[in-house]
């Protein structure tokens, strides 16, 4: 544990089962805290679920039992519109596969989560060229998603993360898509852009490169409750 | 090997549901014309098979004293054929008593040997038979029959009353034949060899002192050995008919030339080719079923194709990623597409064996396999399927090239260009031929048979022609943008995300461009069919009461009018009223109708029959006032009358004087076809005054009937009963041809209109059913972000009700104007106008589709509050780890 001692995330006793032909216990039970501005990473085994934790947290998920506290509030609880509320203000998302939208350039694809969270045009426009010179995507930004390059939709993809200034990101293997260099420069990136903004992050990776840009590691282990 | 091997083990699910889909395209298809096949052969086999039926029939109306002359030639075999004859011969050679009262309607007639064996009537010598008509209760010891000559020993034996099923085993059905309609209530039938043995016996100079001036109707049947033929198309049967009724023809025309030649003109001969009617019939009844047929497999297959086609693509992603891994593992890719579409060619195949095998066995079941038509029409079905499915394969397949995402993407940047470049090609490609064919048709007016048609008329369809082209081909491409800025104008009104909406519709569209197409045309198909359909009942409902109320005309005492209604039937009657006014001038009828708009609405007009308005306005104008008459053109040619003229009309009152009233002369007719088919009569026609209420004040009714049921008869019967006086004329020839009924092909067209009425909703449902799941897709980009579930359902709602109500408004006006150009056409070729109906049907599939539009967006959540499932996940997210 390090930096603020304050919990953003609270999760209690998170449980996940996938029902199809065969049940499958995703999350046995986890208890975790992260505190505000802790930079934390999630290792473990493929199909251990940290993808599942991970979308449990962003509230793409609902899950089977259990609590998780975000800024004080149960999102489980969380009716659709409040999620998506959530989503755009409070998280930001990072996908390996980056998940922009393909049919708006990046400039769209940054400023998108602004005009939901209804900041104003000027606004907008500044931050936009805050975050496209801070991540060195400048001339990409009437380009569509599709004309770049993994690295290159991968800085966008964390540009439309960062662009309502969420409290945590949550990034589910940033870099699997993506060589060690380009890897290097994207946990770089995030690292200290959290730490600039005191944002917390939470991050899900298979690549021991990664905790060395973490404040705390969690492994997670099967079949067990977990307190983290 | 191996490797196609290994490609089929990895596309197992692919190919299998590609087989079922396909298959079922092919055992759809086939089974509707199997079906069609084994309902034509069924009636077809009953029309060649049928024993009884004559198939030739002649009738020679000749005196009798040729018939006594020529009947030595004529012994029961002509020209080698067996036949059957009926003889009215005169009925003054016997004398009838019915209950002791002298009895002089009925028939006297002879029937030869060959009907004497079919019908098992077994009379001998002097033995009669009675055929009644009607159910009269007479008994044989009622009936006494006389020779009206002396003749030793051959006194006439009634031995049985029958009536007409006594024909039965000789024909199974009189309805069409001649005989029929010279059968009367009563008739003596006499054994043909009976009669000529005592005409011998008596001499034949002593009959044609009692009848020398009567006339004979011999009426002859001819059965033609068809059976040989049941594996024949019936054109192939109908012509080795007409060289068998040629044959017959011949010779009676050769036989009674002889007879010409000796004595002069004495004998009219009618041919009635029953079997050649009866082909006919049946041909144009099964191209009626083989339309629908056809339209409903169009219909099937269509939405097979699009399933396919769908299916075929949706799995491209999956056989991309397949075709990587093996090109991974240094397999050619050309060699891997080849394979690919080896394997998909395969499963066609299979289908189509597969599916012959069973129609074949469909075929051979219903007996059905030895008709070539079958096996041709089968084979014919199955080569359009294949084809079809060869074709949308190959397209499939063809695509299937691995090619890099930023190369398609690339590709993808010039596409604008090069639609640009083919809207332009083939913008002018249509210019260019309907130019060309027009310009070509206006030359050649006279040579090409369009003489009809004026030149500017010929320029006004091609001008039709080229905007309805240019509408059809270019309207689902622009639709998108015109959809786009609605849809952009309205959710700006809701919401502030409305340009990244409208991107998203776009992507989509570009996406679903086959989807958006077809759901286009096939809303445009169904509106120009359901238009089509009752535009040309509508017109054939006209034609056929038109028609039929110009059959027969009665003239009786106004106050029996409602006696007569009951006889003939309300609906097959129009009464006008009719006064006769005689004036130095001349004698003048004078026809009130008391509703002229309704009298427009049951018939029909040519074009000629008035000079100046339309019909319509003719009619209207003389409803709103009886101010208004017309009259035929003769009496206006005679008293240099001119339309818009005040004319002095004369009008008989109730004390008989003469009074006149000031009209106007509203238009001029050549002639009203149910008045006076030629117009050479002093006509005068306008509305019932509205202050003479009581119709008895007229002198006479005027009665349009049909002639059918023998209603007429009865009428007449009963005119005659009542002692009502009655003044009768039938029209052999009716005015209005009803050639042009179009009555096969709108039959045809009756089934295909509730079908699709019924099923193109539901396409059209899935095809939007499917641009939701894709647009969810799309919109899961968004709802990421933040983007709340209840905009984006309410987006596609308004996205989809606007473009289908546009669709629908545009397939609508399309539809109007590519019938309009055909009417029109029609209409400038032949006098009988069509015009366009819009009836209530018209708008039951744009209803359904607007209901499906609102629906269709809150399916997902609808199913899921349904099911009372819980929702476990939200998004689709590209590429996730599913744990």
């Amino acid at each position: 544990m390090s930096k603020n001692t304050q919990p953003i995330v609270q999760i209690v006793d998170l449980v996940q089962i996938y029902k199809g032909k065969v049940e499958t216990i995703a999350l046995p039970g986890i208890n975790l805290k992260i505190n505000r501005g802790e930079r934390v990473v999630i290792r473990g085994k493929s199909g251990i679920g940290k993808t599942t934790l991970l979308h449990c947290l962003a509230g793409i998920l609902k899950p089977s039992a259990g609590k998780i506290i975000i800024e004080n509030r149960n999102i489980v609880d969380f009716n659709e519109d409040q999620l998506a509320d959530y989503r755009c203000t409070t998280v930001g998302l990072i996908y390996q596969s980056y998940n922009l939208a393909p049919f708006l350039t990046v400039e769209e694809n940054i400023e998108f989560p602004m005009v939901i969270a209804k900041i104003r045009r000027e606004k907008r426009k500044d931050r936009i060229l805050e975050l496209v010179d801070l991540l060195e995507i400048e001339r990409y930004l009437n380009q569509k998603p599709p004309y770049l390059s993994g690295g290159e939709q991968q800085r966008v993809a964390i540009a439309v993360a960062l662009a309502n200034k969420p409290a945590i990101i949550l990034a589910d293997e940033p870099t699997g898509n993506l060589d060690t260099e380009t890897s290097d420069q994207v946990y770089k990136l995030l690292s200290n852009m959290c730490i600039a903004h005191n944002t917390t992050l939470v991050m899900a990776s298979h690549d021991p490169e990664a905790k060395s840009y973490a404040d705390r590691e969690i492994v997670l282990s099967k079949l067990k409750s977990h307190d983290l | 090997m191996k490797i196609t091997y290994l490609l089929s083990k990895g596309q197992r699910k692919l190919l299998v549901i590609e087989f079922i889909i396909i298959f079922s395209l092919f055992i759809g298809t086939s089974f509707l014309f199997c079906t069609y096949l084994s309902e034509y052969h069924k009636e077809y086999s009953n029309l060649v098979t049928a024993n009884n039926d004559p198939d030739y029939e002649v009738q020679a109306d000749q005196r009798f004293s040729s018939y006594l002359l020529s009947h030595s030639s004529f012994v029961g075999q002509f020209g080698g054929y067996k036949y059957q004859s009926i003889v009215n011969i005169p009925k003054s050679l016997v004398n009838v008593q019915v209950k002791n009262n002298s009895f002089d309607k009925y028939n006297l007639i002879l029937i030869n040997s060959e009907i004497n064996e079919a019908v098992n009537a077994d009379l001998h010598d002097n033995e009669i038979m009675i055929l009644l008509r009607n159910s009269d209760e007479i008994q044989v010891s009622d009936i006494s029959i006389n020779w009206n000559f002396y003749v030793e020993n051959e006194s006439l034996s009634v031995i049985n009353i029958v009536n007409e099923t006594f024909f039965k085993p000789a024909f199974s059905s009189m309805n069409n034949l001649l005989v029929n309609h010279a059968l009367q209530n009563f008739n003596i039938i006499i054994y043909e060899t009976f009669f000529f043995k005592i005409a011998q016996k008596v001499s034949y100079n002593t009959l044609l002192n009692i009848a020398a001036l009567n006339t004979t109707s011999l009426f002859s049947f001819f059965r033609w050995n068809k059976t040989e033929y049941l594996n024949s198309l019936p054109k192939r049967v109908q012509e080795a008919h007409d060289i068998w009724t040629n044959t017959i023809r011949n010779g009676f025309l050769q036989f009674y030339g002889f007879f010409d030649a000796v004595s002069g003109p004495y004998a009219q001969i009618d041919f009635n080719d029953i079997f050649a009617d009866k082909v006919s019939k049946l041909t144009q009844k099964m191209n009626a079923v083989f339309i629908s047929t056809s339209i409903i497999a169009l219909i099937i297959s269509s939405i097979f194709l699009f399933t396919t086609y769908n299916f075929l693509k949706q799995s491209q992603t999956d056989l991309r990623r397949v075709l990587k891994s093996f090109s991974e593992k240094g397999a050619s890719y050309s060699t891997l597409s080849r394979r690919i579409i080896f394997l998909h060619i395969l499963v066609s195949l299979f289908c189509l064996i597969f599916s012959l095998c069973v129609s074949f066995s469909f075929l051979f079941i219903n007996k059905i396999n030895r008709w070539s038509y079958s096996n041709l029409l089968i084979i014919i079905v199955h080569l359009i399927v294949i084809f079809l499915i060869s074709f949308f394969q190959f397209r499939l397949n063809s695509a299937v090239q691995l090619k890099e995402t930023l190369r398609e993407k690339r590709k993808r940047t010039s596409y604008s260009k090069s639609e640009i470049i083919s809207v332009i090609i083939q913008s002018s490609a249509i210019l260019v031929i309907v130019l060309t064919i027009t310009v070509f048709w206006t030359i050649n007016k006279t040579t090409l048979g369009s003489g009809g048609l004026t030149t500017g008329a010929i320029w006004l369809i091609s001008l039709g022609i080229l905007s309805f082209t240019t509408l059809l081909l270019f309207t689902p491409r622009i639709l998108p943008l015109a959809v786009k800025r609605v849809v952009n104008k309205l959710l700006s009104l809701f919401t502030d995300l409305y340009s990244f909406i409208t991107r998203l519709f776009t992507s989509i569209y570009r996406s679903k461009k086959q989807a958006w197409l077809l759901s286009f045309y096939l809303l445009f198909f169904t509106s120009f069919l359901t238009l089509s359909y009752s535009t040309l009942q509508n017109h054939q409902e006209q034609l056929y009461l038109s028609a039929k109320l110009g059959d027969a005309t009665v003239i009786i005492d106004s106050d029996a009018v409602s006696d007569v209604i009951k006889i003939g039937g309300k609906e097959n009657c129009v009464v006008s009223y009719l006064d006769t006014v005689s004036t130095v001038k001349g004698v003048f009828y004078m026809l009130y109708l008391n509703n002229p708009l309704k009298f427009y609405e049951n018939a029909f007009f040519a074009t000629e029959c008035f000079q100046e308005m339309e019909n319509y306005e003719v009619f209207n104008l003389l409803n709103s006032s009886s101010d208004y008459f017309i009259t035929s053109s003769l009496i206006a040619n005679a008293f240099y009358y001119s339309i818009g003229d005040n004319v002095s009309i004369p009008r008989t009152s109730h004390d008989f004087s003469i009074n006149y009233e000031n009209k106007i002369l509203l238009d001029i007719a050549k002639y009203l076809p149910f008045y006076f088919p030629t117009g050479d009569i002093n006509w005068y026609v306008m509305k019932q005054d509205i202050l003479k209420t009581n119709d008895t004040h007229y002198q006479f009714a005027y009665i349009s009937i049909k002639k059918d049921n023998n209603n007429i008869e009865d009428l007449i019967f009963f005119l005659d009963e009542q002692k009502i006086w009655y003044s009768i004329n039938e029209y052999d020839e009716n005015v209005l041809s009803i050639e042009n009924t179009n009555e096969s092909f709108v039959e045809g067209l009756k089934l295909p209109v509730i079908f699709i009425n019924i099923t193109i909703p539901a396409i059209l449902a899935l095809i939007l059913l499917d641009i939701q799941k894709t647009s969810k897709e799309q919109f899961s980009y968004l709802n990421l972000r933040g983007l709340k579930k209840s905009v984006s359902v309410f987006a596609i709602s308004n996205w989809f009700s606007i473009h289908m109500l546009l669709t629908i408004i545009l397939t609508m006006l399309i539809s109007i104007l590519g019938l309009q150009i055909i009417l029109f056409i029609r209409n400038s070729s032949y006098g009988l106008p069509v015009t366009l109906n819009i009836s209530s049907v018209f708008f039951v599939t744009p209803l359904i589709l607007i209901i499906v539009t609102l629906v269709v967006p809150y399916s997902s959540s609808l199913l899921l509050r349904i099911m009372g499932q819980k929702q476990s996940s939200k998004f689709i997210i590209k590429g996730d780890n599913n744990e």
